[in-house]
């Protein structure tokens, strides 16, 4: 420990005889502004696109395109949504209140929670403003970062209007000022959508803004082209010997991987779409993402989130429980209620399976209450026995 | 952390500048009690020991510890596994590995690792665990200087195959500053480390008794989530209404934490260990990683893997379909006969799910056929209705 800390303060004490012969170093090689001396020129602080997410309807892509960036001090990063999912741009750094661990920095750090409980209604809970609104406050959408903190966008897309902002967000611009490499990640995809930025000095050589481009683009072609052989994999249900001579069914609500683990790329679709069953029949719904298996009677169906004034006078984003919680009325499947999964994540008491029992014959249509804009829907088609 | 990634990035860029800056700084300040140390000459080559894995019987932890090691172009890392589950050391960065790979999510995209099975020559319809990926590709003591692809084969502690001893411990020396990550080739979703290789004469880097130290600090941290994350999950099973007044009943094979540092920490375990139903109720598996629910009428209970030996090479790591495929032989569980849920969410599965109807009173034990020999196992007990 003593030598290991000697030696971080020997090369902290270092920093100022570093900087100075950096300055020394660029000075010599011709800060002046001649381009006869193209090594070491200074450069004029130039903006860089960073696409946030990827693809169309039940495609999502969850990366950065591309996922790593190296630029100059002085250079800025514009992050631009690309997709219909609401993805965040946050950067690592202390936060206030509650956190969940975070799969890419050091074991132990952690990133915002995604939900937080509403005083005095136990069972409910509210988005996390942190994860939802850009932070520390709206003027960080075009500002200046320096390291260490943490700072984020906010939710590009399908969020509540940030208070005190009067625009959608779907850029954000940080110029860089210090040197170091920062991880970022988005919030809504936690464990999952990431990227890092390298900030070197000067003198160092770094890709332009059109190589960015493009790498960002193969990237998204790479990731796009393992889609497509996804869903081409995937269409067929399977069906085993249940009890009384029923069948039983397994579907899966959104794809796990595509290939080993990787799962920067999900399909927001029911695997198969179309199911035909016999009465009688009992359907098991696998998944490992937020989606959820949903029959309503009375569409449309109850938004995700309520905008609520509490009490004390803070706004909240709501949960609404009766998008999110289970409801099964019966054990058997009655077109006339509501049946809902609820949400069918990993970490969730109840996720990752649900069941559910078939008698009444006909088409029955149902929807992932989390992805059902994106086109996430399914048909159970019963027919009599 | 950005301050010390700075001084860093300036060491790196600067080079000899900031080298001579610290041995001026480390003559003057005394870094060493002896003046020739201080100077920017090579060091000594070292040997430093990284633990792959931790945890015993059917807790596994999956990082490496210390997760980030810096060391000068020279040492020798030497990965040792101490745990009670295999672990493969991986470097795959720039590197095409031999045979059939699949996407290395924890790298760049396009970068490819060994798959995890490959078919048997000459059998259909037969798997066997990649070669590539359990068995290494060069002698352990190589020197790695970046961008090949190395495979330790699988380590793990007291075991053999087919006659061939599995070693426990793999070497590599590096000679090529850089900042090189791996993975582990059986865990590639959760299980990554980072070797930063510096000047042979920098000091800025841990002995070993402070990479140990850190390496427990880290490992601590995971190994206190493994009792809050067993009781969260096996306190009850889950259950619901299903047809004709039964129920259906949910148990986890394996725990479900996921997408951040606690997927770092598996538990080999039924969720709820042990359950009691009444005949005519359904139980439904579900799982986030290789497991499988499986019923053996008469001990002894089939093998994962039937080790071959060959002429040339490696052993051949059959996977035994008796674990790999499902049986289900009738649509209600009968003590008799063998049913097995086959791998619950392997690569490409259609399920995360499986689910088996009970009828006949009586207790009756299962396994997980992949993790029987860490005891993975549980019971159900039916009641008379």
């Amino acid at each position: 420990m003593h030598l290991l800390g000697m030696a971080r303060l020997a090369f902290l004490s270092l920093a100022t005889t570093a900087a100075l012969g950096f300055a020394v170093l660029v000075a010599n090689g011709g800060l002046s502004g001649s381009a006869a001396t193209a090594s070491a020129a200074a450069q004029e602080p130039k903006t860089v696109t960073v696409l946030v997410g990827g693809g169309q309807d039940t495609v999502d892509l969850l990366s950065f395109f591309p996922r790593k960036v190296r630029i100059h001090v002085g250079d800025t990063i514009t992050w631009k949504q690309n997709s219909d999912a609401a993805h965040t741009v946050s950067l690592h750094g202390a936060f206030p209140g509650p956190g969940g661990a975070n799969l890419f920095f050091d074991p132990g750090t952690t990133v915002p929670g995604a939900n937080l409980p509403v005083p005095g209604r136990p069972g409910v809970t509210q988005l996390n403003p942190l994860q939802v609104y850009p932070f520390p406050g709206p003027e960080v959408l075009d500002s200046v970062y320096s390291g260490g903190q943490f700072v984020s966008s906010g939710r590009f897309v399908g969020t509540p209007p940030t208070p005190g902002l009067d625009r959608d967000v779907f850029e954000f611009s940080l110029t860089f000022d210090t040197p170091g490499t920062y991880e970022y990640l988005c919030l809504t995809h936690v464990g999952t959508m990431f990227g890092t930025v390298e900030v070197v000095g000067a003198t160092s050589d770094v890709p332009t803004a059109a190589d960015i481009e493009v790498e960002g683009q193969a990237q998204i072609a790479a990731l796009t082209n393992l889609t497509e052989r996804e869903k081409a994999q995937r269409d067929n249900s399977r069906s085993e010997p249940g009890p009384a001579g029923n069948t039983t069914w397994y579907v899966m609500a959104g794809n796990h991987f595509f290939q080993l683990g990787d799962l920067r790329a999900t399909l927001l679709e029911f695997l198969p779409r179309d199911v035909t069953v016999t009465a009688g029949d009992t359907i098991v719904w696998g998944s490992t993402g937020f989606h959820s298996v949903t029959f309503n009677p009375a569409p449309p169906p109850p938004p995700l989130n309520l905008l609520e004034t509490l009490p004390d006078g803070t706004q909240a984003i709501i949960n609404n429980p009766l998008a999110y919680d289970p409801v099964k009325p019966s054990a058997v499947y009655d077109p006339t209620k509501l049946f809902n999964s609820g949400n069918l994540a990993q970490a969730q008491p109840n996720g990752t399976a649900w069941t559910l029992a078939f008698e009444t014959p006909g088409v029955f249509e149902y929807y992932c209450a989390v992805h059902r804009e994106a086109g996430m829907v399914g048909t159970i088609t019963v027919l009599p026995r | 952390m950005h301050l010390l990634g700075m001084a860093r990035l300036a060491f790196l860029s600067l080079g000899t500048t900031a080298a001579l800056g610290l041995a001026v700084l480390a003559a003057n300040g005394g870094l060493g009690s002896s003046a020739t140390t201080a100077s920017a000459q090579a060091q000594e080559p070292r040997d430093l020991i990284v633990l792959a894995g931790a945890g015993q019987d059917t807790v596994m932890v999956t990082a490496f510890f210390p997760q980030s090691i810096r060391i000068r172009a020279g040492d020798t890392l030497t990965w040792r596994n101490e745990s009670d589950q295999d672990h493969v050391v991986g470097f795959a960065q720039g590197s095409t590995p031999p045979g059939p790979t699949t996407s290395n999510v924890q790298g760049a995209p396009g970068e490819r690792i060994p798959s995890a099975n490959v078919p048997v020559p000459g059998r259909p319809g037969i798997t066997m665990s990649n070669p590539a990926r359990g068995f290494p590709n060069v002698e352990s003591g190589a020197t790695y200087s970046g961008n090949t692809f190395v495979s330790s084969g699988r380590l793990q502690k007291d075991l053999d195959w087919a006659g061939v001893p599995v070693p426990d411990s793999f070497s590599l020396t590096f000679d090529t500053p850089g900042t090189y990550p791996y993975l582990c080739l059986v865990h590639p979703e959760n299980m990554s480390g980072t070797v930063e290789v510096v000047a042979p004469s920098a000091a800025d880097v841990p002995s070993q008794a402070e990479i140990d130290a850190v390496a427990q600090a880290e490992m601590g941290l995971l190994l206190a989530r493994v009792e809050p994350g067993r009781a969260a999950q096996s306190a009850s099973a889950q259950n619901e209404p299903g047809p004709n007044n039964s129920q259906f009943w949910y148990v986890r094979a394996g725990n479900s934490e996921q997408g951040a540092v606690e997927a770092r920490v598996q538990l080999m375990e039924f969720l709820p260990r042990d359950v009691t139903i009444t005949a005519g109720d359904t139980v439904i598996w579900r799982a986030l990683s290789l497991h499988t629910a499986t019923f053996v009428p008469s001990p002894p209970s089939p093998a994962f893997f039937l080790p071959e030996a060959q002429p040339e090479g490696p052993p051949w790591m059959v996977r035994n379909n008796l674990i790999v495929e499902r049986a289900k032989p009738a649509g209600v569980f009968n003590p008799a006969q063998y049913f097995n849920s086959g791998p619950l969410n392997p690569p490409g599965a259609t399920s995360t799910a499986w689910g088996l109807t009970f009828d006949t009173p009586g207790t009756f034990e299962y396994i997980c056929g992949v993790h029987q020999e860490l005891g993975m196992k549980g019971t159900i007990t039916v009641l008379p209705r």
